[in-house]
Order: C-alpha cells, then sequence, then structure tokens
C-alpha cells in the first residue's frame, strides 16, 4: 500500500472516530499545552530574572573602574579598589582585543547642576556614554526613550530624580517632555566667584534604572566630554582627581558567561578594579536550573500521561480493529503496511494534539505573561517578554508531541502488524 | 494424495481410503443415493465431474477454465493449542480441486470448514501437510511472499463482509487494488467496473452503514474480483442475508465465476446454497466426505 494510500484510510479512520480523537488529541494538548506554557514563563523568568540581576544590560556585561584593584578584587562580584588609574584609549584597545570580549562601551561622568522647572536646583553626577550601544549598557527604560546618540538636547533621567520630587515609579510618564537647565561647574582662578558653569538646556526625553555608573542624568558621551574640557580649563580640584582621566570607567561585555571571569581576570592584570555579579548569577543559575527541572518534570509527566493516553487508545483500537486488520491482510496487505497504518494514525493525533497544545499553551503563558507584567510594571519594574520564544517553542511542542506519539504508538502498532491474518474469519 | 494432477478431463476415477470406521458416503452412493438419506443430493448434472469420495478426494472439473487456480491438499491435519488443550480439527484431509471448479464445503459449526478455508487462503499454517494453489505451496509461505499470494491468488468473501467501515464502498474496491500497486487512476475506473458489474454504480460512494446487507457483500464480491484471483474462497457469504439478498449474491459470484473462469470454494449451512455448487463437501470430524 502507498503512502498516500495509508494516509487516505487514516484520515478516513480518524474522521470516522472524531469523539475519540478528539479526546486523545485533547489529552496531548494539554499535556503539550502545559509543557509549553511551563517552558515559555520559566524561560521567560529566567531571563527577566538574570537581565534584573544585570540591571537590564547583557549578563555578561562586566563594570571597569578607573582604579587600581585590590589583590581579593576577583572574589568579589563588587569593585574591590584602592587608588586611581587613569582610563584611556590605550587601555580600551588593550581590553578590545580580548578575545573573549564581544565589546567595549566608554564611560564618562561629570559633574552637574541641574534646574527642574519647579523646585529645587539638583547637584548631581551626569553620565555620558555611548547610547549608540543601548544593548550594551546595563539600562532598562521605565518611561520613553533614550537621548538620541549624538543629541546635545536630550536628557534621560534617573529613577533618582523621581525620589527628588516624590514621584512613585508608575508616575514616571509625568516628568517627560519637561525641560531642565544643566550646568557644569568649572573652578575659578579668585574673586567671589568660586565656580562657574556652562549651561545648556535639555528636555528629558526618558526615565530608566541604570547601572552604568552612580548619576542622575544619562546624556551623550559628547556632552560629559565638553563638560569636563571645561572643567580640565579651570583650576584643578583636589575633590575631583578623576578629572585628569579619559575615561571615568567602562562597560565591557564578555562573549559568554562562562567568560565573564577570564576576562575580568584579564582586565585585573591590566591594574583595572571591576564589577560584574558573576558570583551572583551562577547561584541564582543552579537555583533557576532546579526550578527549570521541576517545571520541565511536571510538563513531561504531563506529556507521558498523554502518550499513555495515545498507546491506550491505540491499543483499544487495534482490539476493535482485530478484524479489519485480518481482513486487509487476507486482501494482500503485508505487516508493515498494518504498521505503516497505526504509526501514521498516532502521528496524526501526535500532531494534532501537539499543534492545538502548543498554541493553547503560549496562550496561557501571554494570559499569566500579562498579569505578571501588569504587576512588574506597578512595582515600576521592566516586563517580561514571552514573545520571542513562542516560535520555537511552538515547533518544539509539535515535534514533541509528534515523536512522543510516535514511541507510544510502537508498542500497538507492532502487535497490530504482527495479528495474524486469521483474524478475519476469527469467531465464525 | 493419489491422485494424479494429470487427469485427464471427463475422467472418471474412484478411490477409498476410510480407517476411521466412520461410515462415509461411496462414490455410487452419491449418484445413487439410498431412499432416505436426505442428506446427499447430486447436484452436479450439468457437468460431469469426478468425486473420490472418503479422506481422498479428487474432483475434476470437465473444462479447465484459464482463469482458475488447481487445489491440491495433501494429508492436511490442523489442530489448536498444545498439550492436553490440543484442539484437533482437520485429521487429515486430502482434496483435490481442479482448475474453474465451483465447489460447497459443509458441517457442523467447530468441524473445520472455516480452518479449512484459512488454510486454503493462507490466512493460517496447517499443523501438518500440503496445500498448493496454482504453483504455490501455501504452507512454505512466510512474510511478503504470502502477502503476495493472497493478493494475487486469492479473492476472499466473508460472512461478515469484512469491508472498512470508514472506507466508501468504491475505496474499499481500490484499497484492494491499491495493495497491489496499482495506479489511482487504473484502480479506481476498475474498482467503478467493478462495482457497475454487482450492480452497485449508484452506491459506490456510500459507506458500508449505508448499504444493506446484500449490497455490503456485493461490493466485498467486487473486492474479491479485484485483482483477478485465480481462487475465490466465500466463508457463509450469505450468512447474514436473507433469501432473496442471499439469492443475488449468489448470482453475481457465480456470474464472475464463470466470467473470469476461476475457482470457487464455498463454506456454507444453507443447503440451498450448497445446492448450486458442482460439488458439496461435508466436514465431519475433521475429515471430508463428498455429500453431493
Amino acid at each position: 500500500m502507498s503512502w498516500s494510500d495509508t494516509v487516505t484510510l487514516v484520515f478516513r479512520t480518524v474522521g470516522r472516530r472524531a469523539v475519540r480523537t478528539l479526546l486523545t488529541g485533547l489529552g496531548v494538548a494539554l499535556g503539550s499545552g502545559l509543557l509549553v506554557a511551563l517552558v515559555t514563563i520559566s524561560s521567560a523568568a529566567d531571563t527577566n530574572v538574570i537581565s534584573r540581576l544585570s540591571h537590564g544590560g547583557p549578563v555578561t556585561a562586566i563594570k571597569v573602574a578607573a582604579a587600581v584593584p585590590q589583590p581579593d578584587q576577583l572574589d568579589s562580584d563588587s569593585f574591590q579598589s584602592r587608588g586611581i588609574h587613569y582610563l584611556d584609549d590605550q587601555s580600551v584597545a588593550v581590553i578590545r582585543r580580548s578575545r573573549y570580549v564581544q565589546s567595549v562601551v566608554p564611560v564618562m561622568t561629570s559633574e552637574v547642576l541641574a534646574v527642574p522647572p519647579k523646585g529645587d536646583p539638583i547637584f548631581g553626577l551626569m553620565v555620558g556614554t555611548d547610547l549608540g550601544q543601548l544593548g550594551n549598557l546595563p539600562i532598562t527604560i521605565l518611561a520613553g526613550r533614550m537621548p538620541s546618540p549624538d543629541s546635545m538636547t536630550e536628557v534621560a533621567v534617573a529613577s533618582s530624580y523621581l525620589d527628588h520630587f516624590h514621584l512613585a515609579p508608575a508616575q514616571a510618564p509625568s516628568v517627560l517632555s519637561t525641560q531642565l537647565a544643566l550646568a557644569s561647574p568649572r573652578r575659578e582662578s579668585s574673586g567671589q566667584v568660586r565656580f562657574r558653569g556652562r549651561w545648556f538646556r535639555a528636555t528629558i526625553v526618558g526615565v530608566v534604572a541604570q547601572q552604568v555608573a552612580d548619576g542622575d542624568f544619562i546624556v551623550p558621551i559628547e556632552q560629559t566630554r565638553l563638560a569636563r574640557e571645561w572643567a580640565v580649563s579651570g583650576l584643578p580640584d583636589p575633590d575631583f582627581p578623576l578629572l585628569a582621566s579619559q575615561y571615568t570607567g567602562l562597560i565591557v561585555v564578555a562573549t559568554t558567561l562562562d567568560h565573564v571571569h577570564d576576562v575580568r581576570a584579564e582586565i585585573n592584570d591590566l591594574g583595572y578594579a571591576t564589577s560584574a555579579p558573576e558570583h551572583l548569577i551562577a547561584t541564582v543559575q543552579r537555583y533557576l536550573h532546579v526550578v527549570d527541572i521541576v517545571l520541565g518534570g511536571i510538563g513531561t509527566v504531563a506529556l507521558v500521561i498523554a502518550s499513555l493516553s495515545i498507546a491506550g487508545t491505540l491499543l483499544a483500537a487495534v482490539h476493535e480493529r482485530r478484524r479489519e486488520i485480518g481482513v486487509l491482510k487476507a486482501i494482500g496487505a503485508r505487516d508493515r503496511d498494518v504498521l505503516r497504518w497505526f504509526l501514521l494514525e498516532a502521528l496524526v493525533v501526535g500532531v494534532i494534539g501537539g499543534i492545538a497544545g502548543s498554541i493553547a499553551g503560549i496562550g496561557v503563558a501571554e494570559l499569566l505573561g500579562l498579569g505578571v507584567n501588569n504587576y512588574l510594571v506597578r512595582q515600576g519594574l521592566g516586563g517580561v517578554d514571552l514573545t520571542s520564544i513562542s516560535g520555537l517553542v511552538v515547533l518544539g511542542g509539535v515535534a514533541g508531541s509528534a515523536l512522543l506519539a510516535l514511541i507510544a504508538a510502537a508498542a500497538p502498532a507492532l502487535i497490530a502488524a504482527r495479528l495474524p491474518a486469521r483474524e478475519a474469519v476469527a469467531g465464525e | 494424495m493419489r491422485g494424479s494432477l494429470g487427469i485427464p478431463p471427463l475422467a472418471l476415477r474412484v478411490t477409498r481410503r476410510d480407517q476411521t470406521g466412520i461410515t462415509r458416503p461411496r462414490f455410487q452412493d452419491v449418484f445413487n443415493p439410498p431412499s432416505g438419506s436426505g442428506t446427499i443430493v447430486p447436484v452436479f448434472a450439468r457437468e460431469p465431474v469426478v468425486p473420490i469420495a472418503g479422506n481422498d478426494l479428487q474432483v475434476t472439473h470437465a473444462q479447465e477454465a484459464v482463469g482458475g487456480a488447481r487445489v491440491i491438499v495433501r494429508g492436511l491435519r490442523h489442530r489448536y493449542g498444545s498439550g492436553d488443550l490440543a484442539l484437533t480439527v482437520l485429521r487429515g484431509v486430502n482434496l483435490e480441486v481442479l482448475p474453474g471448479a465451483y465447489i460447497a464445503l459443509t458441517g457442523a459449526s467447530g468441524a473445520g470448514k472455516t480452518t479449512l478455508l484459512s488454510i486454503l487462503g493462507g490466512l493460517e499454517p496447517p499443523s501438518e501437510g500440503e496445500v498448493v494453489v496454482g504453483d504455490f505451496a501455501v504452507a512454505k509461505l512466510h512474510g511478503d511472499r504470502l502477502a503476495a499470494f493472497r493478493r494475487e491468488m486469492v479473492g476472499f468473501v466473508f460472512q461478515h463482509f469484512g469491508l472498512l467501515a470508514a472506507l466508501t464502498a468504491l475505496e474499499n474496491v481500490e484499497l484492494a487494488l491499491s495493495l497491489s500497486g496499482r495506479g489511482a487512476r487504473a484502480r479506481r475506473r476498475k474498482a467503478i467496473e467493478l462495482l457497475a458489474d454487482v450492480g452497485l454504480e449508484a452506491r459506490m460512494h456510500h459507506l458500508p452503514k449505508a448499504l444493506s446487507g446484500g449490497e455490503r457483500q456485493r461490493v466485498a464480491i467486487a473486492r474479491a474480483m479485484a485483482n483477478d484471483p485465480k481462487l475465490i474462497l466465500a466463508d457463509e457469504p450469505t450468512g447474514n442475508l436473507d433469501p432473496g439478498a442471499a439469492g443475488l449474491v449468489m448470482e453475481h459470484l457465480e456470474r464472475l465465476r464463470k466470467r473470469t473462469g476461476c475457482t470457487v470454494i464455498v463454506v456454507s449451512h444453507n443447503p440451498a446454497i450448497a445446492e448450486r455448487a458442482e460439488l458439496s463437501y461435508r466436514l465431519e470430524d475433521g475429515m471430508l466426505a463428498l455429500t453431493a
């Protein structure tokens, strides 16, 4: 019997036993749906937790300070420094050459006085960096957007700015589009004026949670470079020794999480203090792995139950169709024709159930994601993205269900194939 | 088996070998039944057919049909189970059916009629003995060769019709053609012809459940004829039919047999059906006896 004839036979048989097929398919759908939902949610949660640990940036991001590391620096996730070590383009070039380094983003901070439309002026730090490499920076946008990479009139404020006005994170949009007058100070030589400011106006275009460097205002690096040039052109200030360093810090992204430690060691050898949540992430990942195993186990048990349902249904079908199988053999079908018939039938049920289950699973995950996101946003945190892995999970769910259906059908199909042709006349 | 395969047409030979002590009809009893016997009725007046009664039977047909298979059974024994639970159904059956013959097998329930039919058709292997259908030593066939034998040589007609419930009448017939590897268009054309032959061209797209018993059996006959078999084995083909439908089914079967010349062996409880055959045999206590 040809494949196409077998497929026709399978669809006719399946269609004739629509209710049973539907129930079996639903069993598979529930199993695969549960597994897909659990995998989707746990993957998204894992990503989100790790992302939170890395403050919205890449999990392999390493912060480098213009400082000399302490001997125990590599044993700690945070900076352990003991003196200034200027960071310049030469050091950046050396770090970039490491084979485990994916990118290096320079960071420059500068003192600033900000005058908001209402309320008291704020003394703070302006953080300048390459905003064209936003994906490599530990920044989470809470509202609005980031300034354009080369804009000199846009600024993003950190959540500390909201604290200044006693605003909750959910009220972040209220500060968008307001204008700030910002001034970088320069120490003057004498007279009554000790400091003179370099003033500029900027519109708040975004509110962010950021860990690039200590600071309240995030601007393109050109803005801080001009501010530092302004400051350096005045008298030296012993309170700000880093003004002479080309960069105050770097954000270095390692190629993989496994190489974070290696990159930190290389930078440590160059004489710079580093900070990265590598130990924390490793510990959290171990716990998340346990959670994944438990969730995956629950889903797998559901799928095994579904596969047992397929096996049970097919065994019942074999029992019911003993005579039909016998007749089929009596008119010349080979054992492998019967085997193919039953395997294809299971495959059809598995694929139908897998598609339905995967779609339902994604739907359930999306619904849960909506609830979770509402909660996270209310807490001033970033939401969970459940859409980026949907396609892969659906494919995996369908393929897994089909494979499981075939495995579950193997024994019943073999039993059917080995039934003697005499079944055609059994009981007569 | 003492009969020769080279028996000339119209030859008459009678042998009797019965060591069981059971009274069996003799040749002369067949042609001159004892008064009051009632069960032995000569029915093959149309053609000169030579029966050999007892456990060593030869049946010849006057004119060997080109489309039929010769069937030879030698020393056939069959039992189910083993040890104390063994049940011997056939106790040494010998039979020769020449190509194109039309014979009936009768007997009480459990006498082994269906078992004999199953062995002839390759549905189950015999415990002992030799079965030859055409050029095939059936008892020695296995796997794909046995499937090919059933596909190419034999057409089965079952009491329960044996139609696949999920397929229409046309698809049931096509299924048999599909197994022999015919192309879609060719098998569709032939299936329609076969169904038209049994008067079901208007019902070919109906599922079996929408057909009457007689119609289902006609579909089964069309399917049995699909691959131009040399041997038709019909197991109680009218067992589930009313007399009218039974008669119609047998008419179709006999008409197709005449047209194709295939050998037909029918198992039936129904004396009227048995009487339609050229020869009628009775299975009793695992032995075969000619009754008519």
